[in-house]
């Protein structure tokens, strides 16, 4: 626990943990749940939320490096 | 980066290893959403009121089990990159409820058949002559049947023996509509071997056919220009009717009961509730003009309820204002000019062809041998 307290002891850390638990969830959920094909505009947020997750993640990837140069 | 610090090192293992299964989930992700806007559900039911005609039609047709992308985008990156971006106007039509009611057709920038159509269909295959059975009942008590049997002469085969109706595929018939719907044909040109065009025109059109149009317009002949309903077919209540009589899906024992479905649903109504509501009133009839029947057939006269209602659903859609007339269906000749939009009406344009006009007689297309017998 001391371990990842150390790796997430900042909110760029943080965020970027909870965009990537995010999108394993989404990517699951997609894969088992029929409920996107059931009601397709729930579809459509819920498939669209990958990418939009990825360039988030992205973005905070990019900052986190920006900050460790500090 | 101060990568003696452990803490930064393993903060930016952690980064790089969520940034590398993020790719992954990315590809997967992005694979399921293709896959999603790919699939029937998509869209037919999302953007519901504007698609509920097409949707529902296309549920009953003999391509229910084709996916809407198979015929509207077809396979390969470029058509599915046109499409997605061709969609993107439509989304805010149909959010700002902008859109056409009903849907103008022929679609525009339709891929062609052979590209579609063609990879499940081969136009090569000879068919031979295809023999068609019409049953059809009359509005009256005992809901008199009539058979008519008509034999089609599909044809077709390799381009060089290629014959009768589907020698338009094995051709090369190129022809030139001059109204958004194509159903004004003002020049035809059939390929002959030596790669020449022998040339038809509408006589009353020749002025309308110039260079430019000619090159800009001209469309090459393919199976969505006679078979432009195969798939969101609009059948009237009484073809419906009759088909369901005719599978035993509606007891045709019941009496008036073709009359009374047409009246309940010819012309169309306003809403589907109010078709329902009509449709249900047919036991009210039976229980009072025919008791008899109403005591021993009550399951007869409930399962032809449903199939109307069935029937209902399928021709009722008063919010795109789309009847079983809105959309011309070029096959055949029955409702709509079809093979006549260019048989008996295009004359030869070559000077030694004297004016011959396309060949219009009933016996290219049918043969009437088993209606005499």
């Amino acid at each position: 626990m001391r371990y990842l307290r150390e790796i997430f002891d900042d909110w760029l850390t943080r965020a970027a943990g909870i965009n990537f638990v995010l999108i394993v969830a989404l990517v699951m959920f997609n894969v088992f749940s029929d409920l996107p094909e059931r009601y397709p505009l729930f579809g459509v947020i819920n498939f669209s939320m990958v990418p939009i997750l990825f360039i988030s993640g992205g973005i905070i990837f990019v900052l986190a490096i920006l900050k460790s140069y500090e | 980066m101060q990568m003696n610090y452990r803490r930064h090192r393993e903060k930016l293992l952690f980064l790089m290893f969520a940034g590398a299964i993020g790719i992954i989930l990315l590809v997967i992700g992005g694979y399921q959403l293709i896959e999603f806007m790919d699939s029937t559900s998509f869209c037919g039911r999302l953007c519901h009121e504007v698609m509920y005609p097409e949707y529902t039609a296309y549920q009953a047709s003999p391509h229910s089990r084709v996916a809407c992308t198979e015929c509207h985008v077809g396979s390969g990156a470029d058509y599915l990159v046109k499409s997605k971006i061709s969609g993107i106007p439509l989304i805010f039509t149909t959010i700002a409820g902008n859109y056409d009611r009903p849907i103008p057709t022929p679609v525009e920038n339709l891929r062609p058949a052979r590209e579609t159509c063609e990879q499940c269909h081969r136009p090569e295959r000879f068919a031979g002559d295809l023999v068609r059975v019409h049953t059809t009942y009359a509005a009256d008590e005992t809901n008199t049947e009539k058979v008519d049997t008509r034999i089609l002469r599909v044809g077709g085969g390799e381009s060089e023996v290629a014959q009768d109706i589907h020698w338009h595929i094995a051709a090369k018939v190129w022809y030139l509509p001059i109204d958004k719907k194509r159903q004004e044909i003002a020049w035809v040109g059939v390929e002959d071997e030596a790669g020449g065009l022998i040339e038809y025109v509408d006589p009353d059109k020749v002025a309308e056919v110039t260079p430019q149009r000619l090159a800009e317009k001209k469309r090459l002949m393919d199976c969505v220009d006679c078979h432009n309903r195969a798939t969101h077919i609009f059948r009237s209540p009484e073809e419906l009717i009759d088909m369901a009589l005719a599978q035993g899906k509606i007891d045709k024992t019941l009496p008036y009961i073709k009359k009374l479905g047409l009246e309940a649903l010819d012309p169309p109504n306003p809403s589907l509730e109010q078709a329902f509501t009509k449709v249900e009133a047919l036991e009210e009839f039976y229980r009072t003009s025919y008791p008899q029947v109403y005591q021993e057939r009550r399951e007869a006269i409930d399962k032809a309820i449903e199939e109307l209602k069935e029937i209902a659903r399928l021709t009722t859609f008063p919010k795109m204002k789309v009847t079983w007339k809105t959309y011309i269906d070029n096959l055949g000749h029955q409702e709509s000019p079809g093979c006549f939009r260019c048989h008996g009406k295009l004359v030869a344009a070559a000077d030694d062809q004297e004016g011959e006009v396309i060949d219009a007689d009933c016996q290219l297309c049918h043969y009437f041998e088993l209606q005499q017998k």
